[in-house]
């Protein structure tokens, strides 16, 4: 039990200690009354460490969102907590109870995102690179023709040197653009956890309101 | 069944169960799961979110060595109560006003 205990405690550190404390003498007390021998009985009635940590994680970072919004519209959370955060959610979604056809949904609503994101990533890196390459073929021609045609060549080593130029320019501002895209797919797996919870949060029915 | 109960509902449900009795979290989940199917892992962010509003509270009994955290409900967590049963009967008659018509015209 106790060993139990501790992974749960280990896949629960992101949370506060107060919260974490809490959850472990909850669920402590329960194995006790349940009188759970050994690992394998408590795992077959509360899942996996893991799994129970996955559970009680995405409602809880679902709640400091809420959290932090309401305190403080301004802060951003730095972007791995984002990405940690939403993969938690993800876990989370498949251990709620809300049937297979809502699961394969999400699923697909997540790869879309996905898709989406590394295409854009990758053409950004596509423009990148050929800018790059471009101008550096540019400047090494120009320097092989500015011993025969002085004046191309001066005009191949300029505009090479603009390509490299606007390249180092379109780094950090692509960079910041996948950056803010990252963040927006983050928010918007949150938001749309946070509508599922609220509907399905123990079972499938829908509330009356 | 196929019908799954409700956050709400389930709300309302462990707010009735401890009108009776104070519960610890074992128990109450047994008894839960007595009239819907919940999994192990569902009662503690309901009780965590019952006592977060003020509804219940906790308190520590020894028991063979060690401690039971029972919850018990308060004087809100009763007007509480009050409030779900008052919306679960409107929506109660408003789906036998639905399911129940289709017997009687049959």
């Amino acid at each position: 039990m106790n060993e139990y205990l501790d992974d749960l405690e280990r896949y629960l550190a992101v949370l506060p200690d107060d919260d974490r404390a809490d959850i472990i003498s909850y669920y402590r007390e329960y194995i006790e009354d349940a009188e759970l021998g050994d690992r394998a009985a408590i795992e077959g009635r509360l899942g996996t460490a893991k799994h129970l940590a996955r559970v009680t994680l995405a409602d809880a970072s679902v709640k400091a969102e809420e959290q932090s919004n309401a305190d403080d519209q301004r802060t951003t959370a730095p972007r791995r907590n984002n990405w940690r955060n939403v993969w938690m959610i993800i876990l989370g979604v498949f251990a709620l109870p809300i049937g297979v056809p809502m699961i394969i949904a999400l699923a697909l609503i997540f790869i879309a995102a996905i898709i989406v994101v590394g295409a854009l990533i990758l053409s950004l890196v596509a423009i990148v690179a050929s800018i790059f390459i471009v101008g550096v073929a540019a400047v090494i021609a120009g320097f092989s023709a500015l011993f025969t045609e002085w004046a191309t060549g001066v005009l191949f080593i300029g505009a090479g040197l603009v390509a490299i130029g606007l390249m180092l320019i379109a780094v950090p501002g692509s960079i910041a653009l996948v950056r803010w895209f990252g963040r927006w797919v983050a928010r918007m797996v949150r938001s749309t956890y946070k509508r599922l919870s609220e509907r399905y949060h123990v079972g499938g029915a829908q509330n009356e309101e | 069944m196929s019908i799954a109960i409700t956050t709400e509902l389930l709300d309302g449900c462990v707010l009735a169960l401890l009108t009776k009795e104070d519960y610890y979290g074992y128990a109450l989940t047994q008894r839960v799961q007595e009239f819907t199917a919940v999994s192990e892992s569902t009662l503690y962010p309901v009780l965590r979110r019952l006592k977060k509003n003020g509804w219940v509270t906790t308190y520590d009994q020894p028991f063979q060595g060690r401690n039971r955290r029972y919850y018990q409900l308060t004087d809100v967590g009763r007007q509480r109560l009050t409030v779900i049963k008052g919306d679960w009967q409107d929506y109660k008659d408003t789906i036998d006003g639905v399911i129940g018509g289709v017997d009687e015209h049959e």
